[in-house]
């Protein structure tokens, strides 16, 4: 297999990929803070 | 997210990435064969065309969003325009990359200003300003305003994109012939990358949602309404 095609398609997967991970990490940050959020609002009722 | 939604969700994931495997599967030399003229080269092609014609989307998302924004001013087009704006330029950036990996065997030089790769490069840029502008504005409303002006101005270098390589002397190719063969790989290359793009992009978008519901809880209106901070800064005046 030639150099430049491996190169040019395993640039543009982990560019696609690795956003769609980044995606994933921050969607679970995010739930984590809305829990922490809630649990607070929950506390803010009593 | 509900259950079911999220099983949905996960199902999505697990088909494009099977999808992916398969079409990398594809490009074997016994399934698609190598192009006479250009050689091995010649198989970026079925990852860069259908990643350019994806930004092209995205960039029209982007536009639609920002027009949807001007007319009825509801902030949930502006997190639309936005997460476009993101998948826009991030697709942008893989064919500007694949084009120079491709540029560099088949030419000999990893670029050159032709027009269809000047304004391939404008159009990163204008997605990347984009971007690089909407935190430096404080309001949600005004940011809002401004990017959807923007975002429209932005779409006009699309069709400049599209048509310079038909309009203007170019070393990019029009178009390439392609055997029965590799059609059949650019079509299954153009499905599992146009899923990647609409998965990207939903998921963005609706963490932009929960971004704005987390910073703008539920009775502030700044979370969906354009009637917000500004306007009751401003004295009430929605």
């Amino acid at each position: 297999m030639n150099s430049y095609l491996i190169g040019g398609y395993a640039i543009g997967i982990v560019f696609l990929w690795g956003y769609a991970l980044l995606l994933l990490i921050e969607s679970r940050t995010l739930a984590r803070s809305e829990a922490a959020r809630r649990e607070i609002e929950a506390k803010g009722a009593e | 997210m509900t259950s079911g939604k999220k099983i949905l969700a996960v199902t999505f994931w697990i088909v494009t990435l099977t999808l992916f495997a398969w079409t990398i599967w594809l490009l074997r030399d016994d399934i698609t064969p190598v192009e006479r003229t250009m050689g091995p080269i010649q198989k970026v092609f079925y990852f860069h065309l259908p990643v350019a014609i994806n930004t092209f989307i995205a960039a029209m998302v982007v536009f639609i969003a920002s027009i949807g924004y001007l007319w009825q001013r509801k902030m949930w087009w502006d997190d639309l325009a936005s997460a476009a704006a993101k998948i826009a330029a991030l697709y942008c950036s893989v064919v500007l990359l694949t084009g120079m990996i491709w540029g560099k065997e088949a030419w000999g030089q990893w670029w050159t200003w032709s027009p269809r790769l000047t304004f391939s490069l404008v159009l990163w840029l204008l997605y990347v300003v984009y971007l690089m502008i909407r935190p430096a504005i404080e309001s949600p409303q005004r940011r809002a305003l401004v990017s959807s002006v923007y975002g429209i101005a932005a779409f006009l270098d699309v069709p400049v994109v599209y048509l310079s390589v038909k309009l203007m002397p170019d070393i990019h190719p029009r178009s390439i012939e392609l055997a029965p063969a590799m059609k059949v790989t650019l079509l299954w290359w153009f499905v599992s990358v146009s899923l990647l793009m609409w998965g990207l992009l939903i998921t963005r978008y609706r963490i932009n949602r929960r971004v704005r519901d987390l910073n703008y809880p539920v009775g502030d209106e700044t979370r969906t309404e354009s009637s917000g901070r500004v306007a009751r800064a401003a004295g009430g005046a929605s």
